[in-house]
């Protein structure tokens, strides 16, 4: 459970307010489980709504403060006098499943919060645009910027682990 | 004016091409810009590289959602306990 809201909160103590919230109310409610699905799943369902809760929180927090609505991130280190950025490993190997998974994890983690949040809102859970955007509060513009090059930098993230060809499967 | 588009096109960098990419809604760009990056895509070696990879982050990233991991770096004993101490507080509150 903490590492699911790790991934999605912008700290440790985010993550773990998260998952102890999610846990009382799974204990106040726990008369109205049904057994229609396993534990884990109800309670990763309870906790996935109280993330979003912490998020929406966030940048309402943000928004009193006056915190411009932006990406946080100029996208320049990804380019070279206009073209992509040579990786800084030409040589490499392909990883397995499993591994990119991890990569791509730790490569998550590395991101700005903004960032971040986007991309595992919008391609890990699957949530519409719309939704990525009341949660985060940000215009659309911006969240397709914020995925976009939130993809970018995991990709440079996976060129430095495996090389620049990482993506020729074992 | 068709022949500013042209030069557009002839001359798109992977820079610019990416920024197209990154619009949610292609068909929000103008003409020339959505030819300008589908030619960029067929001439740039680097971009079509690109566009490989980011396909493969998309499926891994999608992969994430069914394979949660189980540990995290930033768990241990003192966050358990807190955890463990304040449900307790809200079992005895029952």
């Amino acid at each position: 459970m903490f590492a699911y809201a790790r991934l999605r909160l912008p700290s440790a103590e985010s993550a773990e307010e998260a998952v102890q919230a999610a846990l009382a109310a799974a204990w106040r409610s726990r008369d109205s489980f049904e057994r229609r699905s396993s534990e884990r799943t109800w309670l990763m369902g309870i906790l996935r709504h109280k993330v979003l809760d912490l998020l929406a929180q966030r940048r309402r927090s943000r928004s009193r403060h006056g915190a411009p609505d932006s990406t946080g991130d100029s996208g320049g280190d990804l380019f070279v006098r206009g073209g992509f950025a040579q990786p800084q490993r030409p040589w490499g190997r392909a990883p397995d499943d499993a591994e990119l998974r991890e990569a791509i994890r730790e490569a998550l983690a590395e991101l700005p919060d903004a960032m971040r949040s986007a991309l595992v809102l919008r391609e890990v859970d699957g949530l519409s645009g719309r939704e990525v955007c009341e949660v985060l509060g940000v215009s659309e513009t911006n969240l397709w910027t914020l995925v976009h090059r939130g993809k970018a930098r995991v990709r440079a993230s996976l060129a430095r682990r495996f090389g620049n060809d990482w993506e020729h499967g074992p | 004016m068709w022949l500013r588009s042209i030069w557009y096109i002839l001359t798109l960098r992977c820079e610019e091409a990416d920024r197209l990419r990154a619009v949610n809604d292609p068909a929000s760009l103008k003409r020339h810009q959505r030819i300008a990056e589908r030619v960029h895509r067929r001439l740039c070696k680097s971009c079509r590289h690109a566009a490989r990879q980011l396909e493969r982050i998309d499926r891994g990233l999608r992969e994430l959602r069914s394979d949660g991991p189980t540990t995290h770096p930033e768990w241990d004993a003192s966050r358990a306990a807190r955890l463990d101490a304040s449900l307790r507080r809200e079992i005895e509150r029952d």
